[in-house]
Order: C-alpha cells, then sequence, then structure tokens
C-alpha cells in the first residue's frame, strides 16, 4: 500500500486538505473523481513531488500523464521516449504497440492529440516507477479517439500491472479503467468504492456504481 | 500556394509605396530647405554613393564595421546567455543580476567612449565595440529572460517527475525551447548592432570604420557623401537582418504552430 496520513494543504487562507489519510492499493488502478476545485490535481501534485505540503507523504518514483501531452517539442517521437529509457529495443516496441510505427522521426508539431497522448502513455509506461499518475489524461480528446486511447491503456497496463492513481470528473472514465473508485469534495471522501472491483466491472454493477457516484458528486 | 504568393506581391507593393513616400519627404524637403548643405539633392547623393561603391577605402571601412558588429553582437550573445543560465537557476542570482543589468543597460555610451578613449590609436577600434556590446547585451539577456519565462511550465514539470539530469533539461529541453524566439530576433539585434557602431566609430572617431568616413566627410561639410554614406550603412543593416532573420528557418520544426 501506498499511504498518505495526515496530509494538509493551504493556498494562503484557503484549506484545501487537513488531516487528509488516503492510500493507493499496490498493482491496482484507483481513481479519484470529483468535481473542478475540489483538490484533485494538487492531491496528484503532492504524490509527485510537484507541490509541498505538511503531513507523511511517501517519496514516489513516478510516471505521471499529463492532462496535455507535454511532449519536447525539439524532440521526436523516439527522442521525447528516449528522455525516459535508454533501451532503445524497448522503445521500439513501444512504438510499435501504441501505432505510431513509421512516425518515430515525426516531430510533436506533426501529431495529432490523439497520437501526442499515445506517446505520453507510452513515455510513462517506459520510465521505471512505482506509481503512475494521471491528471485527466483523456480530457483533450475526443470521444472516439478517447475509447480507442482508453483501450490501448488498459492493454499496455494489463501486461505492466503498475500502480495507477488517476484523476478525472467523468464518470465513464471512472468505471471504465479504475478498480476503486473514490469520490472527493472539498478536501474530503465522500464515497470510496472498498474493496475493488474487477474491470471491466459488469453491466448491472456498472449502473449501480453510476447511480452511486453521481449522488457522491452531487452532495 | 496561390494566396501566399499574392500577399508576398501585396508586400512587395506596401514596400515600393513606403520607398516613393520617404523619397518624396526627401525631395520635399530638399525643395523647401534650399540649401545643399543641409539636404543634398538625391542625384548628388546617389553619385557620390556609386563613387564609393568603387572605392577600396570604403569597402575597407565596411567590412570593418560589419566585422566588428558581428563581433560585438556574438560577445553579447555568449554573455547574455551566461547570464540568463545563471539568473535562471536561482532567485537569488537573478536578483542580484537585476541592478548589474540595469546600471549597463542606462550607462550613457558617451561617458564610456571618452573613458575608452583616453588612450591609443587601438582604443579607436575597440570603443565602438564595447559600446555595442553594452547596449546590445541587456537587450538581448532580457530577450533571453522572456524566453525562458515563456517556457511551458509542464515542461517544468515533466523535468521534475521524470527526473531528467540538467545537462539534459537544459541542451535538450530548455535551450531549444528558447533558441526559436531568440533566434528569430538575431536579424533585428545585429541591424541595431550596426547602428550603434556606427555612432560608436563617429564618437570615436574610428579611422577604418564607416562611422570614421562619416565623421571625415561631415568635417569637410561633405553633406552629400554623409547621405550616401547612411544610406549605405541602411541598405546593410536590412541586408544583414534579412540574412540573419532566415536563420528562424531552422528552428521552425521545433516551434509550436504547424
Amino acid at each position: 500500500m501506498i499511504e498518505i496520513r495526515n496530509l494538509t494543504k493551504r493556498y494562503k487562507d484557503l484549506i484545501v486538505y487537513e488531516n487528509f489519510d488516503f492510500s493507493l492499493e499496490e498493482g491496482k488502478i484507483t481513481c479519484l473523481l470529483g468535481r473542478s476545485g475540489c483538490g484533485k490535481t494538487t492531491l496528484m501534485n503532492i504524490l509527485a513531488g510537484l507541490t509541498d505540503c505538511e503531513g507523511q507523504v511517501p517519496e514516489l518514483k513516478c510516471s505521471y500523464i499529463f492532462q496535455s501531452p507535454t511532449l519536447v517539442p525539439s524532440l521526436t517521437v523516439k527522442g521525447n521516449l528516449a528522455l525516459v529509457c535508454k533501451d532503445a529495443d524497448r522503445i521500439g516496441e513501444m512504438i510499435n504497440r501504441i501505432g505510431l510505427k513509421g512516425k518515430e522521426k515525426s516531430y510533436p508539431v506533426n501529431l495529432s492529440g490523439g497520437e501526442a497522448q499515445r506517446v505520453s502513455i507510452a513515455r510513462a509506461f517506459l520510465a521505471e516507477s512505482e506509481a503512475l499518475l494521471m491528471d485527466e489524461p483523456f480530457v483533450s480528446l475526443d470521444i472516439k479517439i478517447k475509447d480507442i486511447i482508453m483501450k490501448l491503456f488498459m492493454e499496455i497496463w494489463r501486461e505492466d500491472g503498475r500502480t495507477v492513481f488517476f484523476v478525472t470528473h467523468d464518470t465513464d472514465e471512472a468505471i471504465g479503467l479504475a478498480h476503486r473508485i473514490v469520490v472527493l469534495s472539498e478536501g474530503k471522501i465522500v464515497y470510496d468504492e472498498t474493496p475493488s472491483s474487477p474491470v471491466p466491472r459488469d453491466i448491472g454493477s456498472e449502473e449501480k456504481l453510476r447511480s452511486e457516484l453521481i449522488d457522491a458528486l452531487l452532495k | 500556394m496561390k494566396k501566399f504568393f499574392s500577399s508576398r506581391k501585396l508586400n512587395i507593393v506596401y514596400s515600393v509605396i513606403a520607398i516613393a513616400f520617404m523619397w518624396a519627404v526627401w525631395a520635399i524637403a530638399y525643395r523647401a530647405v534650399g540649401n545643399k548643405l543641409i539636404v543634398p539633392s538625391y542625384e548628388q547623393t546617389f553619385s557620390e554613393l556609386w563613387e564609393y561603391l568603387k572605392s577600396r577605402v570604403f569597402w575597407t571601412a565596411l567590412g570593418n564595421t560589419v566585422l566588428r558588429t558581428l563581433i560585438a553582437f556574438l560577445i553579447s550573445l555568449a554573455l547574455a546567455g551566461i547570464c540568463a543560465a545563471l539568473a535562471a537557476l536561482t532567485n537569488a542570482l537573478r536578483a542580484a543580476l537585476r541592478p548589474i543589468i540595469a546600471f549597463i543597460r542606462i550607462i550613457p555610451t558617451f561617458a564610456v567612449i571618452l573613458i575608452i578613449m583616453r588612450g591609443t590609436e587601438a582604443n579607436k577600434n575597440i570603443a565602438p565595440v564595447i559600446v555595442t556590446v553594452l547596449v546590445l547585451f541587456p537587450i538581448i539577456y532580457a530577450q533571453i529572460m522572456a524566453a525562458v519565462d515563456g517556457i511551458d511550465v509542464g515542461l517544468k514539470n515533466l523535468v521534475k517527475v521524470y527526473k531528467i539530469s540538467k545537462p539534459i533539461a537544459l541542451f535538450r529541453i530548455y535551450l531549444p525551447c528558447v533558441a526559436p524566439s531568440v533566434i528569430s530576433q538575431t536579424g533585428a539585434n545585429i541591424s541595431l548592432g550596426l547602428k550603434i557602431m556606427v555612432s560608436g566609430e563617429v564618437l570615436a572617431f574610428t579611422l577604418k570604420g564607416v562611422g570614421g568616413l562619416m565623421e571625415d566627410v561631415y568635417l569637410s561639410y561633405k553633406v552629400a557623401n554623409l547621405a550616401a554614406l547612411t544610406i549605405a550603412v541602411v541598405a546593410v543593416g536590412l541586408i544583414l537582418d534579412v540574412l540573419f532573420s532566415q536563420l528562424s528557418r531552422i528552428t521552425k520544426k521545433w516551434s509550436g504552430n504547424k
């Protein structure tokens, strides 16, 4: 388990978290669901070491899939992946895996949004890390591309089995990817799906879960 | 493609109109003032310019001035690059550099020339270079710092999260991010440098330079020659501006625009 204890985070007078406890089950996908401004990205950034805080937060070696692909514009697809992985064979395999064979030497400016996000996913899995963090990684994609990339993500994850923690405000994304869904509101957990469920869930339990999540979000 | 050519043709038309306008202002001023020692005629000016173009002294002077300008630009770029790299490392260094850069930006160039000139003939060649560096360095430093501040926060976070080493982050991520913006301004910086260099040469009376030639003809009341030399400097400045602006093509593929 990756555990956070007594986390307190303030932005001047605004208290985002106060004595907040949270844990991630290793080798599973945990989703933090919440409305805009509830502190989801702050928690993600704290885990990634991008934001300071008070409390016990483990120092994790992380991979991160940002909202936008965040590729280095002066490096090719291969060059971007080589920033986090020195093994050329692994990079080549991963490029094939994400369906970008033939685009190894393309610069980010010549990639579509979906292709760029595939590279971002590939980079996250190529980097050696204890946890993979994702901050609304599919938010900028259109619905068709989003579905393809979510499937691609799950395919790679099933082989990799890394601990994944992601935040979103989209219940369908949460249900489609996560073993455990936690709903956050004003810095407090208002819903926690424990024990974690298998993915994909069966249709009946998916509908029940969706309705519970919407209720929790509207609280 | 068709649109590109039509807009390019239009730009040429606008440029020709602007040149014709300046020509008309000159002709009107010449008629209005009616004194060849203040405003020379363009026939006389271009006749002197033609004479200069045939003269070896002119080409040597022009070559020296352009060479000094390029040296001054490279020194300014190197100094600004080093200072910007230091300023980007910590806020403390950035704050420490601020008054130094401000002092260099404000220091009167004429005072610098007078101080440097208290010496030998060699200083007449060096003084304009130092003055040009003093003008260009703070400008290029500000341009680099603006580009550094404009680096995508996402890329900075990427470097932190993936713990990318400092040399790789500097040379493979940050420098290529800053380079397009700085390189795109090289042409303008060099033509500004040429302008300052000629002023510096005039003040320092640098004999083997366009500024020195200007000072010489000015003292001999050869106003048409002065105008001819000015036109030559403007033309060289424009050529350098256009030539060095082409450098930005190298970094075009790195920019975020398709």
